[in-house]
Order: structure tokens, then C-alpha cells, then sequence
């Protein structure tokens, strides 16, 4: 996707005169806010632009858990008023007690030939009609799920202190073409397309942290070797192949090294690899079991990890370096799939329970555990989206594997694909940039 | 009396006793011919190797010797005839005897030799069935027989040394072992699969084989396909423990991305929870 072109206008003044409410989801008097979303339109092209934002952003604060939705069949405000004072009455709003309203338009530009569009977006406090963000943006009309993603994780910085990640990207693998492979998707699901249309078993993806590259293994002459995607030329190219497994790889934060397993030394163990060319900087793991599925700490200083030094799968946190391996998981017999927080604080993963697995949530300097799922199905692959607020996983719940986000303080959870494939493996992109 | 008489009496004396001799003349020759035949037809074994045609003949000189002058020759004769028969057939079962111990020997050891009983198991059928004709039929045919049978245990040698020399094509057994849940140890029914597979590469040195590690669904797929790895890796050094060089076993795995079929729970799933054998 090309970088979103827009142009903040003179609107953001406003946003001095607003005393800000921070809302946190956590706090146990927090009550959901309500929210009506109206975007506008003249014709019927502009039309199918307004219904394609008034649905990314309707469901992106649903998503949030902190808005209750006014369905818009209750809306009594004429159909084309004004999206601003003096022609926005509020009143029409009070009646029927919204306390967030987003006003939006779109109008496509005269001249077909640039295929641009205007979108005007404000977001209201009803109770003190005051602004509380504005936003116009002059954008080709592609781009229109992009924006109103962009608007909600600036909405939700205004009213968290902590942006949302609602610009961002899932990939995950599917086998809809009856091999495995890697699928990029907007996490509204609207926008997927096939990043690796190679016919051979795809496992494992992973973003670099600028977004430029997804890594991914994949089977070439019976065993797994390293590759990359370039995101936007959908260019690969092969990072390392040594002999048996070449498998997980993850980036450290700086995007210059990754921590992944190969067994060429005769066992699966954890290395550290350059990015650029997959040449060996150092082995961190000398255990004669299995050690799998390195992933980076937020902050590049630790490495969770999978062992059975035991003799049964757990989770276990070491240094960068290698050093001071530490195990973290001390329930259950089979803990694997490991994936930080972007704090730090927490790792979630995937433990078997009965015949299945469930999503269960470790801090990592308590070692408390909170159980994220039950009773629905078997759930794997979890990971953090980058603001912490989701976790996307898979699920067989519904028969075949489909991927779900899950918003991590209401637990409720969307469903992302659907379809007679599996899909897995599910990697949480960076926020995208502007 | 005077001397002439005494002179003629003794000539007509020694005259009749040359008549009385001479008209059974020859018959002494003929018996002591007789009894020269039947001691080099002693000689030879026949008492014991041709006892009823020699008994025969020294039945046969007894008669001669009683027998009057005309007779006896021609008894004399018969035994001299029974005699050498007796000799004849005395050579030729002591031959016999020879042979036939010789022949069994190398028989016996044939039957010992796994060489031959691998390759060559027709002709020693055929020779053991010779063998027991041989025991039972007369002296001629008997070391007639016996020949035959040398020949073939010779024929043997050669075909069990021929074949091998030749590359054996063995079938490599492709036999699939399995796993306990979340295990890569082998266990003692992969065991015996394992100890055929061995057999069948030592049978045959210039195979080389792929070994596949598989994994049911149960865990994260990058986990499944380091445990395939170990399962292979297990495999492949057991069968290097057995005499296998490693360089003839190549392993790769698939973790869960393989199955044999779809599976429900565990002691379902066993099926998946394998290693495959692939001839290169």
C-alpha cells in the first residue's frame, strides 16, 4: 500500500479548547461510552466511499469495547446537515443521549483523472458540543479504509492516551489453495491479498519492524529455509537454507537481527542471524532437546522461547545473549506459541487443555496466569496486536481453523476470516505509517 | 629176480603213475590257478566286499578238488571264474564304499553351508535325493551315482559363488514405525521394525534411504516440525547403532503438515505420530 497522503488542516486549533477525558477500560467504574457515526455523500460513487468508512469506523470502536453503538436507524438528524456548527445541531444528538459523535463526508474531486477524494471526519463531544479531533484528507479513493482506520487510532489516542492500532496489518497462512500460504490482510478483513503464491508449504510469518519485509520458511527440497517478502513489490528473496530447519524466525527491534531455530548442528537450537544475509552471529541454546519458536522482547533485551528440557513443552525467558535462561510456565503440561506484549509485561500462549488448547496470559515478572478462553473450540498462534489492546489467534471453533481478534480486556471476540480453509499462524504488522 | 624186471616194473610204475597222473593232467594247474584267483580276490576285500561270490568260489574249488579228473577241471575253472568275478566286484564295492563316504561328507557339509542353502537349494534337493538311490543300489551303480552326486554339490558351489557376487536386489521393507505422544524415543515395536529395515540395508549396501518425522496436529506447527526432526534423527541412530553408515540415511521433516489421515484425539492421532522410510 502506498503511504497515505493527507493534509492536516487548521482544525487541530480546536483541539486546545477541549479538556480532555481519559477513559480507561481497566478502571472498574468505566461504563462504554455511546457513539453515533453518520458520514455523508452526494452521489452514488461518493456513496459506496461513505458506507465503506462509516463501517471501518463504526466497527474499529466497537472493536475498542469502549463505545455502545447507536444503530443509525435511530438517527433523526436531517440527511445532508451541516458536519460542523453553526449548521450541526446537536440537539438532534442529545435526544438521543449519544456522547461521541463522528460526523464525516466524501466528496470525490471534478477532474476523474487524479481519482482523488476529500474526507472531512470530526469527532464531538455532544454534551459540551465541542470538537474533540478533526481530520480532512485528500487521498485516492483506495485509501479510504486506511483513513478511517487513522482516524480511530488518533480518536482512541485522545481519549486512552494510547493510540489504537487500527492501521496496521494480519498475515497468517492459509491453505484455500490447498497448499499453505501467506495471506496479508487489513483487520477489518476487507482488503486480502496472497503474498506468497509459490506452490510449497509456507510456515511461520513474521514483519520486520519497518514493515518493508514479512520472513517467512518455507519447504524447499524437504526442508524448511528462510525467505523475505518485500511488502509492497511482493518481491522474495531467500534468506538462509541450512541444512534441516531454518524455522520462526523473529526480528530483534532494531530490524538487524533475528533469533530463530536451526538444527544444522545435529539439534533444533536457537541462533541469532543476521537479517540482511542469514549468516550466524551466535548460538544462544546448547540443550540436547528440542528449543523452538524464539520471539524478541519489546525492548530487544530478552527471548522467550519453547523447550522440553523437561521433558514436556514450556515456555522459558532468556537473554539476548543467551544467558540466564529462566522458565516461565509452570502450569500445564504443554505450553508452546509464545508472543510479548508491547510492554514487556506479559506473554501470551497456548496450552493444552483436554483435547485442545486455550489462550493463557503469563506476567513475566509475577508469573500470575489469567485464562483468555474457554469452552470454544481449540485456540493456537496467539499474538499481541501493538497497541496490547487484541490479541489475534486461530480457532477451530466454528469446524476448519479461522483467525479471531480478541479484544484482551473484554475478551469479546470478532471473527476475522471465515471459509472452508484453515487459517493460522496469524503475525500482528507495526502500526502503518503516514 | 633178475634186474631187467625190477627196471621195467618201476618204469611201467613211474609210466602209470605219469598216465595216472597225466590223464588228470592239468587238473592241478587248474586248482592251483583257482587258488591263486581266489587269494588275489582275497586280497582285494572280497571275503568282505563280495562274500557271497566268493564264498561261491572257494565252495565251488572245494568240489574241484574232490571232483574225478574231468569234473574237477571244469570246477577248477568255475572258480577261477567265480574268483575273478568276486574280485572284480570286490574292487568296485570297496570303490564304492569310498566314494559314497566321501560324497556324503561333502554332502553334509553342504547342508551346513548357508551359502548354499541360500542359493543353491535345488541341486543339494537333487543330490540328497541321489544320495539316497545310491545307498540302495548295486556297487556299479552306486559309484555311478556317486560321481553324479559330486558333480551336482560342484554345480552348487559355483551357483551360491556366482550369486554372490551379484548386487542382490533386496526389497527394502517400507514399514512405517510410531510414537507416543510428544515422544521421539524408540519404542520396542519400532524396534523390530527398525532391526528388519537393518537387515535388509546390510543385505543390500549400495541402498541409501530418506527417513520422513512426522507429527499429529496437537501443538504449534513450528514445534511439530522440530519433533518430526528429532523422530527422524532417533530413527536414523538406531540404525547407524545397527551397522549402517550414515551417510546412506538422509532425514527430513515434516512436523504436522503431512498426515495420514485427519485424526480425533490422541491415541487417534497415533497414525500421524510417525517416521516414513523412502528408498532413494
Amino acid at each position: 500500500m502506498k503511504r497515505l497522503v493527507f493534509v492536516l488542516i487548521a482544525l487541530t486549533l480546536f483541539k486546545f479548547a477541549y479538556a480532555r477525558i481519559v477513559i480507561d477500560i481497566t478502571q472498574p467504574g468505566f461504563s462504554q461510552i455511546s457513539l453515533a457515526v453518520k458520514v455523508q455523500w452526494a452521489t452514488e460513487e461518493e456513496k459506496k466511499l461513505a458506507n465503506t468508512l462509516f463501517e471501518v469506523i463504526r466497527d474499529d470502536l466497537i472493536l475498542s469495547g469502549l463505545f455502545d453503538f447507536l444503530d443509525p436507524i435511530l438517527y433523526v438528524e436531517p440527511q445532508n446537515a451541516a458536519i460542523e456548527p453553526p449548521g450541526l445541531d446537536f440537539s438532534a444528538w442529545k435526544i438521543l443521549k449519544t456522547e461521541l459523535l463522528i460526523k464525516g463526508s466524501v466528496s470525490i474531486e471534478a477532474s476523474e483523472l487524479l481519482n482523488r477524494m476529500v474526507v472531512e471526519l470530526r469527532a464531538y463531544d455532544v454534551f459540551r458540543q465541542e470538537m474533540i479531533i478533526g481530520r480532512r484528507y485528500r487521498a485516492k479513493k483506495e485509501e479510504v479504509i486506511r483513513i478511517g482506520h487513522k482516524f480511530c487510532d488518533y480518536l482512541l489516542k485522545e481519549f486512552t492516551g494510547r493510540a489504537g492500532c487500527f492501521d496496521s496489518y494480519i498475515a497468517y497462512m492459509s491453505d484455500r489453495n490447498k497448499i499453505k500460504q501467506a495471506y496479508l490482510t487489513t483487520i477489518d478483513g476487507k482488503q486480502t491479498s496472497l503474498l506468497t503464491p509459490q506452490k510449497r508449504i509456507h510456515l511461520s510469518p513474521s514483519f520486520s519492524p519497518d514493515l518493508k519485509t514479512l520472513v517467512f520458511s518455507a519447504f524447499e527440497s524437504d526442508h524448511p529455509c528462510l525467505f523475505g517478502v518485500d511488502i509492497l513489490s511482493k518481491q522474495i528473496r531467500k534468506i538462509c537454507c541450512y541444512q534441516g530447519l531454518n524455522l520462526g524466525a523473529s526480528f530483534s527491534p532494531d530490524g538487524k537481527k533475528l533469533a530463530i531455530t536451526l538444527s544444522k548442528d545435529g539439534n533444533p537450537e536457537i541462533y541469532l542471524i543476521e537479517a540482511a544475509n542469514g549468516n550466524v552471529i551466535k548460538r544462544l541454546t546448547s540443550n540436547p532437546r528440542i528449543e523452538v519458536s524464539p520471539v524478541f522482547s519489546p525492548d530487544g533485551s530478552k527471548i522467550a522461547f519453547v523447550s522440553d528440557r523437561t521433558s514436556a513443552p514450556q515456555i522459558y525467558v532468556m537473554n539476548a545473549d543467551g544467558s540466564g535462561v529462566t522458565r516461565l510456565t509452570y502450569e500445564g503440561n504443554y505450553n508452546v506459541s509464545p508472543a510479548w506484549s508491547p510492554k514487556g509485561d506479559k506473554i501470551v500462549y497456548e496450552s493444552m487443555i483436554g483435547l485442545g488448547f486455550d489462550l493463557f496470559v503469563v506476567d513475566v515478572n509475577t508469573f500470575e496466569v489469567e485464562k483468555l478462553t474457554e469452552n470454544e473450540g481449540s485456540n493456537e498462534d496467539p499474538v499481541f496486536s501493538p497497541d496490547g489492546r487484541f490479541i489475534a489467534f486461530s480457532s477451530d471453533r466454528y469446524g476448519n481453523y479461522d483467525i479471531f481478534i480478541m479484544n484482551f480486556y473484554t475478551r469479546v471476540e470478532k471473527r476475522l476470516t471465515q471459509g472452508l480453509e484453515n487459517d493460522t499462524k496469524p503475525a500482528w504488522s507495526p502500526v502503518l505509517g503516514e | 629176480m633178475n634186474g631187467r624186471k625190477i627196471l621195467w616194473v618201476l618204469v611201467l610204475a613211474v609210466a602209470c603213475g605219469l598216465v595216472l597222473g597225466g590223464c588228470c593232467k592239468g587238473k592241478d594247474d587248474e586248482i592251483m590257478k583257482a587258488e591263486t584267483k581266489i587269494k588275489a580276490a582275497k586280497d582285494v576285500g572280497a571275503e568282505k566286499y563280495a562274500t557271497a561270490k566268493y564264498q561261491s568260489a572257494i565252495e565251488t574249488l572245494n568240489k574241484a578238488k574232490e571232483a574225478k579228473c574231468k569234473d574237477s577241471i571244469a570246477l577248477a575253472q568255475k572258480a577261477q571264474q567265480l574268483a575273478e568275478d568276486a574280485k572284480n566286484e570286490a574292487i568296485l564295492c570297496k570303490d564304492r564304499e569310498q566314494k559314497l563316504a566321501e560324497v556324503e561328507k561333502k554332502l553334509a557339509a553342504a547342508e551346513n553351508d548357508p551359502d548354499i542353502v541360500k542359493y543353491a537349494a535345488d541341486l543339494l534337493d537333487q543330490a540328497k535325493k541321489l544320495d539316497a538311490e545310491a545307498r540302495i543300489a548295486d556297487c556299479g551303480k552306486g559309484l555311478d551315482l556317486a560321481s553324479k552326486i559330486e558333480g551336482l554339490l560342484n554345480q552348487a558351489y559355483a551357483q551360491a559363488e556366482a550369486a554372490k557376487a551379484k548386487p542382490v536386489v533386496v526389497a527394502i521393507p517400507t514399514d512405517m514405525i510410531h510414537f507416543d505422544f510428544d515422544a521421539y524415543n524408540i519404542r520396542s515395536d519400532a524396534q523390530a521394525v527398525l532391526d528388519k529395515l537393518a537387515d535388509a540395508l546390510l543385505a543390500n549396501p549400495n541402498a541409501a534411504i530418506t527417513i520422513e518425522g512426522h507429527c499429529d496436529f496437537y501443538g504449534s506447527n513450528e514445534y511439530n516440525m522440530a519433533l518430526g526432526e528429532k523422530r527422524a534423527s532417533a530413527a536414523k541412530d538406531y540404525l547407524v547403532a545397527r551397522g549402517i553408515s550414515a551417510d546412506r540415511l538422509s532425514t527430513v521433516s515434516y512436523g504436522e503438515e503431512r498426515p495420514v489421515r485427519e485424526c480425533k484425539s490422541i491415541p487417534d492421532c497415533e497414525i500421524n505420530r510417525r517416521c516414513e522410510f523412502k528408498t532413494k
